[in-house]
């Protein structure tokens, strides 16, 4: 009788408003995880991402044998009609992806909340061991083509369906979304490993992504096969057996909001594709303030083992090949010093024997791309601490700006390549500036001379080529003033603990 | 300090041009229709046979899946015993060998949209897998009832285990993968060929 009543209760206004909202956050997130895709379309079960070792790819190319390359090479821009914004917007891409992340993680809790304080629970938590038979004569019911099983409301098969989508497959996508976080698998590192890796990870994310995909087609299958009209009704109107009138209300307000769902999703292509700073700032004040508070304050504590090591990691972006970096590296940077300048009582100018003599440190800990892939490295270089400690900023300080040798040759125009990172990610454990990289000088293909390590960063937040180091107020008047070069032309974020 | 340093000590390559790959996959309309067709050929005999072997060990007919393909178009009375087998197995056949090129092309665009016609033999199956079942579920359970809702009721559960999924999934859709493994159809270079084996 409970089950009865349960049925002719229909569906609470909660529940219809979560429904149509999880439906416009799933599609944003279904859009711009492929559109994340696109910034490294391989997917591994390892963490060095040799190449060729990849499951599965989403790339009409493979790279040059013959010749060296880097992992923005391998990029493959979707278009607009299908990832979101598409057209090789990693950046935009994530935000999206991180923002929509937020508006349904809160519909999903809204909808728990009007799960448990009602008896909708009832519909999709199975309370009898006899679901397991009821499930298998369900499904015997739709083999034999036979009226579709009745249930109040569901039958134990879709009653299984729903619960496992919502309780089992939806905490995986979450938790396996959070694995990929550098700054929680900085602090936590056994935490991706539960999954068997980062990079097993970012594969399960995926299979769940394509899991919810091919639920939502049999969920709109079998609608259609019970009944569109009067699915339509319960879920629009809350109301069963709903008479022809409310059929036809069901179906306008059904197909206004379809019209609304493609209108948003149009806008917000167009809008990224041509108005992409004003969309990423927007995007930003929403994400930014839940990033920096929940993940940036987290430090890493990585140690991995000298085994652990990838034996031949990615390099990405090609070295500087202006005449004075290729002089400089030549004579192995003879003769080079290192500038600290800026909001300091004490400047400094050393050479990269003096900055290997400044309490060096060494550890072993995952390189973690924007783009997806990975590997594990050995670092050693002089820990910024130390630096800020030798040069002691002033009250004023609060930033440091990394100047590069980069000039970006690769992308003409948009000025040469700087990072700026706070002074309280500077002071983190882990964090230095690095001068060598598996026991050996850092090579041109990874940043020699020096190149930034955040290890609760993703790698882009990592200067390469670093020249000189500035302490300043405020970096508003660098750049384009987003905090670094590749949040000015590539629009990604200044902070990256996700 | 040098290139002759670091994690690739022996790597003395050229730089490639930047974000220029080797293509892998040549996909142009005529590749995904010739080598559809084929594949879905191919799969539509073998899932024909077995739809055939499995009607004479189920029902002791031989003709049955060839009076069901028939009755899609003109409707149950192909199912009725007055129908000529001749007409059956000549109808029967046509229909079943368009629906499975149909569906066979459908395959290939699926793959060649996705960047998949190179993708890994144990992948490739597994998507023959997904597509058997994709198909039976539109044919069986969205398209049937809807067409010919008198045909439903004449299927028990036996007959679609065996004549449907079973089929459809362990050998129609693997039947295509496997000519697309064995033919690699647009596929112009095996990805999978490490960069550093091949330098090494």
């Amino acid at each position: 009788m409970e089950l009865t009543f349960l049925a002719e209760l229909g569906f609470p206004l909660g529940v219809r408003l979560t429904h149509a909202f999880n439906i416009v956050f799933l599609t944003l997130l279904i859009r711009s995880g492929i559109e994340i895709i696109g910034g490294h379309p391989m997917l591994y079960f390892n963490d060095d991402c040799r190449p060729g070792s990849e499951w599965i790819r989403f790339t009409s190319k493979r790279m040059f044998r013959d010749k060296r390359w880097t992992a923005e090479d391998e990029k493959q821009p979707y278009t607009p009609w299908v990832a979101l914004p598409g057209r090789d917007h990693l950046g935009l891409g994530r935000f999206w992806h991180f923002v929509a992340v937020v508006g349904w993680l809160l519909t999903g809790l809204a909808y728990l909340l009007v799960l448990v304080t009602s008896e909708q629970w009832q519909r999709l938590v199975p309370t009898s061991f006899d679901v397991f038979p009821q499930a298998w004569d369900a499904a015997l019911a739709y083999l034999s083509l036979d009226a579709a099983p009745s249930g109040e409301p569901y039958n134990a098969l879709q009653q299984l369906t729903y619960f496992g989508v919502i309780f089992v497959l939806t905490p995986l996508q979450i938790l396996t979304g959070m694995a990929m976080s550098p700054a929680l698998e900085g602090r936590f590192p056994w935490f991706p490993r539960l999954f068997g890796g980062r990079q097993s990870a970012r594969s399960l994310h995926f299979i769940g992504l394509m899991a919810f995909v091919a639920f939502t087609v049999h969920h709109v299958a079998l609608v259609i096969a019970h009944g569109l009209f009067d699915g339509l009704a319960a879920i629009v109107l809350g109301t069963e057996d709903a008479s022809a009138a409310q059929h036809a209300v069901a179906v306008a307000i059904t197909l206004a909001f379809l019209a609304g769902l493609v209108a948003l999703h149009v806008w917000a292509t167009r809008a990224s594709l041509l108005h992409p700073r004003a969309v990423l700032d927007g995007l930003m004040r929403i994400f930014d303030p839940v990033q920096a508070r929940l993940l940036q304050p987290l430090t890493s504590r990585q140690r991995y083992a000298p085994s652990d090591i990838t034996a031949h990691p990615r390099p990405n972006g090609r070295p500087p090949r202006h005449q004075e970096y290729l002089e400089l590296l030549e004579r192995g940077f003879d003769g080079w010093r290192f500038e600290v300048t800026g909001l300091v009582d004490k400047p400094l100018s050393l050479t990269l024997e003096e900055l290997r003599d400044l309490a060096p440190e060494q550890h072993i800990t995952t390189h973690k791309c924007i783009q997806g892939w990975s590997y594990v490295a050995s670092w050693h270089g002089v820990p910024l601490s130390v630096l800020l400690d030798h040069c002691r900023p002033t009250a004023d300080a609060r930033y440091i700006l990394f100047r590069t040798f980069d000039d970006k040759w690769e992308k003409p125009g948009h000025g040469e390549f700087y990072a700026v990172v706070d002074l309280e990610q500077a002071r983190a454990p882990q964090t230095m500036l690095a001068y060598g990289m598996n026991d050996q000088p850092l090579s041109s293909a990874f940043g020699a001379p020096l190149r930034l390590r955040m290890e609760n960063q993703l790698g882009y937040n990592m200067a390469k080529y670093v020249s000189s180091m500035e302490l300043i107020t405020d970096y508003a008047d660098i750049g384009q003033g987003l905090g670094g070069w590749r949040p000015d032309v590539l629009y990604y974020g200044r902070i990256a603990p996700i | 300090m040098s290139d002759e340093s670091g994690p690739w000590p022996d790597d003395t390559r050229e730089w490639a041009p930047p974000r220029v790959g080797v293509p892998v996959e040549q996909r142009d309309l005529g590749t995904v229709l010739v080598h559809g067709a084929r594949a879905g050929l191919l799969g539509g005999l073998a899932l024909g046979l077995v739809e055939i072997v499995a009607s004479v060990i189920l029902h002791g007919d031989p003709w049955l899946p060839f009076d069901f393909a028939v009755a899609i178009v003109v409707g149950p009375q192909a199912l009725a015993p007055a129908f000529p087998v001749a007409a059956s197995v000549a109808l029967g056949t046509v229909i079943h060998l368009l629906l499975s090129v149909g569906w066979g092309i459908a395959f290939l665009a699926g793959l060649a949209l996705m960047f998949q016609l190179s993708a890994r033999p144990t992948l490739m199956v597994l998507y023959g897998v997904l597509f058997g079942v994709t198909v039976w579920e539109i044919d069986f359970l969205a398209v049937l009832p809807v067409i010919a809702p008198e045909l439903a009721g004449q299927l028990d559960v036996a007959t679609q285990l065996w004549n449907g999924i079973v089929s459809y999934c362990l050998v129609y859709g693997p039947v295509m993968a496997a000519y697309v493994i064995r033919v690699r159809p647009g596929v112009i270079d095996r990805w999978w060929l490490g960069d550093r084996e091949e330098v090494a």
